[in-house]
């Protein structure tokens, strides 16, 4: 018998299958992807079990980093350009459309009022350095909008969207989260809920923002 | 691949100096740049995609209405959160205003300060615990139904007027997380009554005392 000469096989392998699970992936994940927003501040928020997904329409939401600096951002963009509208009305500024516009499509801010246009003005490293350097929303505990800016914040983007819901006839209210550091002091949490809580806001529900809690079961 | 060589050649698979082909272009393409890129994709959006939306807790606080009257509650257990992360005072029932050291302190821990809190609760936790038994495994109710029934009894039992109730006070040098760590504390052990309130003056007094003895 002849010497069976086995064919040399060749040392690549067929790798069809296995790109066309890596593109399948790829698309999955491209698909499926949501970019983490853009955020003005890191915050470390505290764990909890707390199951609640939170919604990511119609959200009012405070930032408190461990510092204790506080910064406010409120979706939809027709709202914002609204309360940036009233906002100027109520501390006599002036902001150009183009402003306007920028403050509708950005982020959380936390400057005060008066430096708003230059912030809205200034490109994305230089917004990271007066992030760095501001001190968030001018707040204390008045209902004074002169030097309570939060207040006017909160107030003015309330009514905004309240008008829009109503001019659409959506049922949903808005809701109120606060993000805040697990080191930041709980005074400055219990000063901002203490003004929701005023006759002249009045709002007693909260969702407070954690991380999912992992790896402990209940007994 | 296998490419199979038909006919003609006599010398079966070797390479024939004699009459030459044209080559048959391959069909196959390098695929390597390809999957190469594809597997960086794969990698970009792995990492970068959020799978998780934060979770939210909800709280409703109490409405400082000045017209309610404060009623009496027996069973009723306060908690006194400090600066410490680690520790926590409380004490059970009214404040014992004669004695020197009215606070038991806890390490807020599952041996410490949630221990404690089971052994206040343990009827309601048992009750719960019996109910969750009993309706959840019970196979004719539809799943959905059978937990929100579970649900409602549940709060229901929590709600009760005797249920345990605790009181979240808060010092001034609180950390944010050490009270939502407690509130959180609070749906473990099943306690659906639960407030954070202002820390009262004699109360401050006395730990500022107990936090100077110890210091």
């Amino acid at each position: 018998m002849p010497k069976l000469k086995m064919p040399r096989s060749s040392p690549s392998l067929d790798m069809t299958p296995m790109v066309d699970l890596a593109f399948l992936l790829v698309t999955f994940f491209m698909l499926t992807a949501q970019f983490r927003a853009e955020e003005s501040v890191i915050v470390d928020t505290p764990s909890s079990q707390a199951q609640n997904i939170l919604k990511d329409k119609d959200i009012m939401l405070l930032t408190i980093d461990s510092a204790g600096r506080i910064f406010f951002n409120i979706d939809g963009k027709e709202i914002r350009e609204n309360t940036l509208n009233e906002m100027a009305k109520r501390y006599n500024l002036t902001f150009n459309p183009k402003q306007i516009e920028e403050y509708g499509l950005g982020q959380g801010i936390g400057v005060p009022v008066n430096l708003l246009g230059k912030y809205l003005d200034a490109d994305e490293s230089d917004r990271k350095k007066m992030d760095d350097l501001s001190k968030g929303i001018p707040f204390d505990t008045t209902l004074d909008y002169k030097s309570n800016e939060l207040y006017s914040w909160v107030d003015l983007a309330r009514r905004m969207s309240f008008d829009k819901s109503q001019s659409i006839g959506a049922k949903n209210g808005l809701r109120y989260a606060i993000k805040a550091d697990g080191k930041s002091n709980y005074r400055v949490v219990k000063a901002v809920i203490k003004m929701f809580q005023s006759e002249q806001v009045n709002v007693n529900r909260f969702n407070l923002i954690t991380d999912l809690e992992t790896g402990q079961e209940e007994k | 691949m296998a490419d199979v060589q038909t006919g003609g050649d006599d010398h079966g698979g070797g390479k024939s100096k004699g009459k030459k082909r044209a080559k048959k272009a391959s069909t196959h393409i390098d695929m390597t740049p390809m999957v190469d890129l594809a597997f960086l994709l794969l990698t970009f959006f792995v990492l970068t995609s959020t799978f998780s939306k934060p979770s939210a807790m909800e709280i409703t606080m109490p409405v400082d209405d000045k017209t309610t009257k404060p009623t009496k509650v027996k069973n009723i257990v306060t908690i006194l959160l400090t600066k410490s992360e680690k520790e926590a005072y409380c004490y059970f029932g009214e404040l014992d205003t004669a004695s020197t050291n009215p606070f038991q302190k806890f390490k807020l821990s599952a041996e410490g300060m949630r221990a404690y809190l089971f052994d206040k609760n343990k009827d309601a936790i048992a009750t719960i615990k019996k109910l969750k038994t009993e309706i959840l495994g019970n196979k004719s109710l539809d799943i959905n139904k059978a937990q929100e029934m579970f649900k409602d009894t549940a709060n229901a039992i929590m709600g009760k007027k005797e249920a345990l109730t605790v009181v979240i006070k808060t010092t001034d040098d609180t950390k944010y997380g050490t009270v939502v760590n407690m509130v959180d504390e609070m749906s473990i052990v099943n306690v659906g009554k639960y407030a954070l309130v202002d820390i009262s003056e004699t109360e401050q007094k006395f730990l500022d005392t107990y936090l100077g003895k110890t210091e």
